[in-house]
């Protein structure tokens, strides 16, 4: 609400009117730009798979 | 010269918003420019109350007492249309989220001086409820 710009990134966009009136958290007034990230990375997945690496190059 | 009409008075203030505009229509004569938006405009209407998405008045069966503006009159929601709560809804007036503030006005100074123009009093006649300030980042039509 208090910044210059917001962008939001999204796993789905969906068309005009589909989501309930009742249950949107974040009206798009605050809103300036939407990036739509379908299968974005999780970043504890990352962590873990870092982890992993780490551990396998020092066995 | 004879006067406008009020549904004149509403349709002209309607036609000078622009395309895109958030806008607040405050109680009383300016309700009534919901019902005066070009169809070919997307304009996203507030009702402080807590609506985006304020579209015109609904056909006399179709009134629901639960979906109402900030002036306790019956209303309608556009496709994409929100409700949120009032401290969110005047979040977004307080951060200059809206463009546009459409006030009644008793009298307007002829001499404008400012680019918001001058206004006497505002009252709501129903209640005497005045309503002086709003912040908007736009002007002000009257």
């Amino acid at each position: 609400m208090a910044a210059d710009r917001t962008i939001v990134q999204v796993r789905q966009v969906v068309s005009l009117g589909s989501l309930d009136p009742e249950a949107i958290v974040t009206p798009s007034i605050f809103v300036d730009r939407v990036v739509e990230i379908t299968d974005p990375i999780s970043e504890r997945d990352s962590l873990l798979a870092l982890d992993h690496a780490r551990k396998e190059a020092a066995a | 010269m004879t006067g406008w009409t009020l549904d004149q008075m509403a349709a002209r203030a309607a036609a000078d918003i622009p395309e895109g505009a958030f806008v607040n229509l405050r109680i009383g004569l300016p309700e009534r420019v919901a019902d005066h938006i070009p169809p070919d405009r997307e304009i996203i209407l507030h009702s402080e109350n807590g609506i985006l998405g304020m579209g015109p008045r609904p056909a006399a069966e179709d009134e629901d007492m639960e979906l109402i503006n900030a002036g306790k009159k019956p209303v309608t929601l556009v496709a994409g249309g929100a409700f949120f709560h009032h401290a969110d809804s005047f979040a977004m007036i307080r951060g200059a989220h809206i463009d546009i503030c459409v006030l009644g006005a008793f009298e307007v100074a002829c001499k404008v001086t400012s680019p918001t123009g001058r206004a006497a009093a505002m009252a709501c006649p129903r209640s005497g409820v005045r309503w002086t300030s709003l912040r908007a980042r736009g002007r002000y039509a009257c």
